[in-house]
């Protein structure tokens, strides 16, 4: 059976805490499940970058001012992405919610992760990306919220999950201001700071997307 | 003294250390003080990015609020909030403060006008102490009146804690180098912040939370007058825990409402289900808003035999009055405690 992450165990493996003192030698089986620990908690360390579903009867909706384009419909605010040793960030699963305003005109949406300034910005665009830092429904009209299908645009053409590459991610590489301490001693820390945006794309400018939800959540692959 | 913290996760290649075989320092005890470093320094996100889906239409606070177990090595918490404007609309210079906690945090003025896209305001919150205690948070956006014709429209507000760049050497951080556990470096358990006994000091002390599962607030209650629970939502979200035991496929979580009932002498409640089985409710009988707390409840955890690890447990939130007095609910937060 295939195990993703990056432990051994998949799983915590409790230690007691009565070794691993002075005078008690840590033997190679202790020091793997140590290892497979930290790389276990890395891996569940993934976290929660947006949820949200609509209050009953509301739904935001696209608001194209042409037909069959792509326009931002909502925009996740930037937040510092977990980065894996090669440079590329965590994958991020994503759900997207919607619904189309009339059964007769077809809706799509799109999830981009990408940086929020650069030349990778118009790169980001749902209707010529092609990267795994994109993912895009097919055609909707159903006029029901649901959770919809869709793939990423890359080459893994994962069902649900989006990532950047390691330059994608350097990219978005920032120095930010901080404290070291609760002295307030100044630092900076650099980051990858990205946005998500979901994108919703009308056949017809005058019926619109209508988006209900958005999941996107860290996973380590 | 401080550590720094790796910018990148460092991994161990634990399918490398073998019974018979010694355990190398500079490749697999360095790394697993590095991997755990990185685990203390990053932040958690304490407020997952959520649509509000509102105007601000008046210059009344529109104060939103949370309950969170944020993680004791913060310093700082980012909060963030995305608006657009209507065509032609201007944020003055010190027409909209925001500030945290609501009503009574320092201000910070946003100003913001009409481009077309989606503005991003960025708050930095300092903490006062490290803390791990539960805590209820609020942010508070106060537009004046000449701000407020220009319609704006509050796309997202998110809370996450800033990353610590290095810990310092002191109890509630507990860093370790790296470098004392390298070749040469005397094996010891009983120097601070040093060698073997730092190392499996720094990894008993790592919170690897995943700490905001779910978070909705709103300054205007949702409410219901009939004792016929309905959906709050149009659609179930999904959630999911973190997986801690190997043989775990549920997590436990914990959640809170901020409720109240629009009249004393009755109650209203809001309630649970999950695809996973669980169900729990929270009564409202006072006529006052304020934090009610909720019971703890198993939700499905990561499947690490999936490649996007994803299980599928659906969160349906309802609420009910009396059919005399209405339940108003102002906020649900879901929350993950420990991963001990």
């Amino acid at each position: 059976m295939t195990q993703y992450g990056y432990s051994h165990w998949a799983g915590r493996v409790r230690r007691p805490t009565t070794i691993d003192t002075a005078d008690a030698p840590v033997d190679a089986v202790s020091a793997r499940d140590h290892a497979s620990n930290a790389n276990h908690y890395g891996d569940i360390f993934g976290q929660v970058r947006a949820r949200w579903v609509s209050q009953a009867g509301s739904y935001i909706e696209s608001v194209n001012t042409n037909s069959k384009t792509w326009r931002q419909m909502w925009y996740c605010p930037t937040f510092p992405i977990a980065l894996l040793p090669d440079g590329s960030s965590y994958r991020l699963r994503v759900r997207v919610a919607g619904a189309a305003e009339n059964a007769g005109f077809e809706v799509r949406f799109a999830v981009t992760v990408s940086s929020p300034v650069g030349p990778l910005v118009s790169a980001s665009y749902p209707g010529t990306i092609a990267t795994d830092a994109g993912w895009r429904t097919g055609s909707i009209t159903a006029t029901a919220p649901a959770w919809l299908s869709g793939n990423s645009l890359g080459t893994n053409a994962w069902t649900a999950m989006i990532a950047m590459t390691g330059p994608e991610a350097s990219a978005c590489a920032r120095s930010v201001a901080t404290v070291l301490d609760t002295n307030g001693v100044p630092i900076s820390v650099t980051q990858a700071l990205p946005q998500v945006v979901v994108w919703g794309y009308d056949e017809d400018v005058a019926h619109h997307a209508r988006l209900y939800g958005v999941d996107v959540e860290e996973w380590p692959g | 003294m401080s550590v720094p913290v790796q910018v990148r996760r460092p991994i161990v290649d634990d399918t490398r250390i073998l019974v018979g075989a010694p355990v190398a320092a500079p490749s697999q005890w360095s790394d697993i003080a590095a991997e755990a470093m990185w685990i203390k320094g990053k932040g958690a996100q304490l407020v997952p990015a959520f649509s509000p889906m509102t105007e601000i239409k008046t210059t009344a606070e529109r104060i939103y609020r949370f309950r969170v177990k944020p993680r004791l090595g913060a310093l700082q918490r980012i909060w963030t909030i995305a608006i657009t404007l209507d065509t032609g609309g201007t944020w003055a210079s010190t027409g909209v403060a925001v500030r945290v906690p609501a009503t009574t945090g320092p201000v910070q003025y946003a100003t913001a006008s009409y481009g077309g896209a989606f503005r991003q305001i960025r708050y930095v919150e300092n903490l006062a102490a490290q803390s791990a205690a539960q805590e209820d948070i609020s942010i508070g956006i106060v537009v004046d009146a000449a701000s407020v014709s220009a319609i704006a429209h509050l796309v997202s507000v998110a809370c996450f804690e800033q990353d610590r760049p290095a810990l310092v050497e002191n109890v509630t951080d507990l860093p370790v180098s790296p470098e004392t556990v390298r070749p040469g470096e005397p094996i010891g358990v009983d120097i601070d912040y040093t060698s073997l006994g730092g190392v499996l000091t720094t990894l008993g002390s790592m919170d690897a939370r995943r700490v905001g599962i779910f978070q909705w607030s709103t300054p205007s209650p949702v409410s219901r007058l009939s004792a016929t629970p309905a959906a709050i939502f149009d659609i179930a979200p999904f959630v999911q825990a973190p997986k801690i035991g190997i043989g775990d496929t549920t997590g436990t979580v914990r959640w809170a409402v901020y409720a109240a009932m629009s009249a004393g002498g009755g109650g209203g409640a809001v309630s649970l289900t999950t695809t996973s089985g669980a169900s729990d409710s929270i009564s409202v009988t006072s006529s006052t808003a304020a934090w009610i707390d909720g019971g703890t409840f198993a939700i499905y955890c990561d499947d690490f035999t999936a490649i996007d690890g994803k299980v599928n447990d659906a969160l349906a939130l309802t609420h009910n009055g009396d059919g005399t007095r209405s339940v108003q609910v102002y906020a649900i937060s879901i929350w993950v405690e420990s991963v001990a």
